[in-house]
């Protein structure tokens, strides 16, 4: 068997779901799942404490970058509230949208560091 | 209650239960559509929204109705709703049915920036029994109870499993009973008619869309189904209540009397029947200095079915001296005509009472629960 070199692609890859050839490729982005829960501390009689929280209800994944080209943020910026597929190197494939972009200025370069939220749909889509 | 080890909560001890609902709790709702028949259709959860609430009245005609929120269109004339509450913590998760609920026609809210969403109305299974017979119906002399209700149930066209607790042999009516079509009586009528002869307590749909009836009896003789303890370290009773106490009108002395005109005068013993309280509690003869009559008709078919009725409002008047408002922690497990008890010696409550309605939040904020005073 012929010695064959591998490559492992770490990052995050994001297309239009209407047009899959439209891929943006975040290189060593990271990938995590939100488990944020909307809770709140209630008082009760005797001055108890206790927290009681709901659920996120839709799966949610934060996207943040290394430093990269403004570019990028500009072509993601179009696609804001936009229905995307998102696939990453672990295998994980979603279909959602994002509706806030953060960008942190890296000082000294043209570069800027980048994070979203990814929220998953029930919309469903051929691909 | 709903019985704390019931399905779907028969993998948890009783313990382990009571512990998640006093405990840091993470609450998640969902639903289940089920058919007409009441089989499991599909899950619909990831299309609720969290928000809406299921309210309860002990005395309302329908007991339990729903307001929730969908995203997404059902066919509303012809599915049934089971919502369903989660409560979490420690590692250990309470399912809890909230009721099975026909469907309203919804109103559906449109925002150009969201998914569209659909506001329901829901009413529990006592609604589809809530309409009119439009013919004479008949019970036939020695019918049992299980086979005249089920009947009636079934002639309504309704599918549901009928639970009677403790019904033996015994007839539903001894001398067969008769609902003219000029009366324009309800199947709920009949079927509570059934109940009330043979001294049930009137019909209910309970969490799981059964209907379900027992034997009456008067609070002061039942268990306390769970306790709310303002002064313990996991307290989930709110510091804000209304407690009203009002004994003007609270009868001491009460006579029932069978209206039936076939049966002569009333007679003690078989067709008149008095009770008297003398010397028990606040609102006695001896405390009040003065005795206040109720009188009540009734068609009773016999003296112990007269019996039955009249202790059932003695009990229903006396404990209606007193009554509160309180607010707890999301609690889905509270059901028909709970018995609690109260402790909470800063407001200046405590002792038994019963729960005559309650409202329960479905974005897990705290629960309402109205209270009549059971203890005289």
């Amino acid at each position: 068997m012929p010695d064959v070199a591998s490559v492992t692609f770490a990052g995050v890859w994001i297309a239009p779901a209407d047009d899959l050839e439209d891929a943006i490729i975040l290189r060593f982005a990271d990938l995590s799942e939100s488990t944020s829960r909307e809770g709140r501390v209630r008082q009760y009689a005797g001055g108890r404490r206790r927290l009681v929280s709901t659920p996120q209800r839709n799966r949610r994944l934060k996207v943040a970058t290394p430093p990269m080209p403004r570019v990028v943020v500009a072509e993601l910026e179009d696609r804001t509230g936009t229905l995307q597929l998102l696939r990453d190197s672990k295998g994980r494939v979603v279909l959602g949208t994002w509706w806030d972009l953060e960008v942190s200025e890296v000082i000294g370069t043209n570069r800027v560091e980048l994070s979203l939220m990814f929220e998953a749909t029930t919309d469903t889509v051929a691909v | 209650m709903q019985i704390t080890t019931a399905p779907p909560r028969d993998l948890l001890t009783d313990v382990q239960v009571r512990d998640v609902v006093a405990g840091n709790i993470v609450v998640d709702v969902g639903a289940d559509l089920l058919d007409a028949d009441g089989a499991l259709l599909e899950d619909v959860s990831a299309d609720v929204v969290p928000a809406g609430q299921i309210v309860y009245g002990a005395y309302r005609t329908i007991h339990r109705t729903c307001q929730v929120q969908l995203a997404r269109e059902l066919s509303w004339g012809t599915v049934r709703l089971r919502p369903w509450m989660d409560l979490t913590a420690g590692g250990v998760t309470v399912r809890t049915f909230l009721g099975v609920f026909l469907l309203d026609t919804p109103v559906r809210q449109v925002d150009e920036s969201s998914d569209p969403v659909w506001q329901i109305d829901g009413y529990d299974l006592l609604a589809a029994l809530d309409s009119p017979v439009g013919a004479t119906y008949q019970v036939a002399a020695g019918t049992g109870l299980q086979t005249a209700v089920e009947a009636a149930v079934a002639a309504a066209g309704v599918v549901a499993p009928v639970v009677l607790t403790e019904v033996g042999d015994a007839p539903a009516t001894a001398e067969g009973l008769t609902w003219a079509l000029r009366d324009g009586v309800t199947w709920l009528r009949v079927v509570n008619d059934l109940l009330d002869q043979a001294g049930y307590r009137s019909l209910r749909a309970d969490e799981a869309g059964r209907f379900r009836s027992q034997p009456y009896r008067p609070p002061t003789a039942r268990p306390v189904e769970w306790v709310y303890d303002a002064t313990a370290d996991d307290t989930t009773v709110v510091p804000d209540a209304a407690v009203e106490q009002d004994l003007f009108d609270v009868p001491n002395r009460w006579v029932f009397w069978v209206d039936d005109p076939e049966r002569g005068e009333p007679t003690a013993g078989s067709t008149l029947y008095e009770v008297v309280n003398q010397s028990d509690g606040v609102t006695s003869i001896d405390q009040r200095g003065r005795i206040i009559s109720a009188v009540h008709a009734t068609e009773a078919a016999d003296f112990a079915s007269l019996v039955a009725a009249g202790d059932a409002q003695v009990e229903r008047d006396r404990q209606s001296s007193a009554s509160a408002t309180v607010t707890v922690g999301p609690n889905p497990l509270h059901g028909h005509f709970d018995i609690v008890r109260l402790t909470w010696p800063a407001a200046g409550v405590a002792g038994r009472w019963q729960v005559v309605g309650w409202t329960l939040p479905l974005d897990g904020s705290d629960m309402t629960l109205e209270l009549r005073k059971v203890d005289a």
